[in-house]
């Protein structure tokens, strides 16, 4: 062996160790779960559920409904239907979307909304 | 007929080949590492002789024999392609850094390494269609710095006991170092 072998192998490590920081930084950390929002069975929006918002659903007809994801999961904040069975249901936590086997959607039959958490997949 | 290609260079390829794909699938049933996708790259010692030892175009149809062949024993299209792009890459890079003075086989392995397995993550990274790969990044090239290192010192000491004969004698210089 060299010493240019040495420095080389150095090198590498020294490599793999700034990727380390890099891939720490640019990739936040995601949990690959996804939030996606069906209106009358298409689908509306998906977004990750990394990803903090509210999304208004507005039908036009004055069918509204408040989706929220924050760092506690997804609600439906409010809705204009009669018997808010949706915004009863309450926060379905990502991370325990795959645990639930069917409850992890929030239904709105009324206006027809409905919102799907998908959790991480883990692939392999 | 070109001169090169006379029975004992076919035979000589023949054997290297074979011995490049029971080695990779050895791998492929022992993985020695423990760590998905992190091989030992044995395979990648009969491609470090046939370049120091034969030459160039012999390593480079024994890349391309040992993944078709590879691929169509034990892969399927897709393990190919992945393992088509980490053979090309190495290969062209391992062919460039041998005519560095200042490395020895060692030093060309781990640069092979590191290529194969970045070659491999990019094309994961198209297929996959998601960025979240390049996690893995960090994990790879501190395997290819191991695995790199382990698989040229047995590259290394091969060629010590496989001196084919005396007028090679001179490449080992530039081998051992």
């Amino acid at each position: 062996m060299k010493k240019k072998d040495i420095l080389l192998i150095c090198g590498v490590l020294l490599l793999a160790l700034a990727a380390f920081f890099a891939s720490r930084l640019l990739l936040p950390k995601s949990s690959g779960a996804e939030v996606t929002v069906y209106v009358g069975g298409e689908v509306y929006a998906k977004v990750s559920a990394d990803d903090y918002q509210t999304i208004t659903v507005d039908q036009g007809d004055g069918k509204v409904n408040v989706i929220v994801i924050d760092e506690n999961g997804v609600r439906m904040e409010s809705s204009t239907c009669k018997n808010q069975i949706c915004v009863h249901h309450g926060v379905i936590d990502p991370d325990d979307a795959n645990e639930l086997l069917l409850d992890h959607w929030i239904v709105c039959l009324p206006n027809g909304v409905s919102v799907e958490v998908t959790g991480a997949e883990d692939e392999g | 007929m070109n001169r090169r290609w006379d029975a004992s260079a076919v035979a000589k390829l023949g054997l290297l080949t074979a011995v490049a794909i029971v080695l990779g699938y050895f791998e492929y049933l022992l993985p020695v590492t423990g760590i998905p996708g992190v091989k030992l790259g044995l395979a990648n010692t009969v491609l470090l002789y046939a370049l120091y030892l034969i030459d160039v175009p012999s390593a480079i149809l024994l890349m391309f024999l040992k993944v078709g062949l590879s691929g169509l024993l034990f892969g399927g299209p897709a393990a190919m392609l992945y393992s088509f792009a980490g053979g090309a890459l190495s290969l062209f890079i391992m062919i460039l850094a041998r005519k560095s003075k200042g490395l020895s086989v060692v030093g060309v392995s781990v640069l092979g390494a590191a290529s194969h397995n970045i070659a491999q993550m990019t094309v994961a990274c198209f297929v996959v269609e998601t960025r979240a790969i390049l996690a893995y990044l960090p994990i790879l090239l501190l395997a290819a710095a191991v695995t790199g290192t382990l698989t040229g010192l047995i590259a290394r000491y091969t060629f010590k006991g496989l001196r084919p004969n005396r007028a090679e004698a001179k490449k080992d210089e530039k081998i051992s170092g």
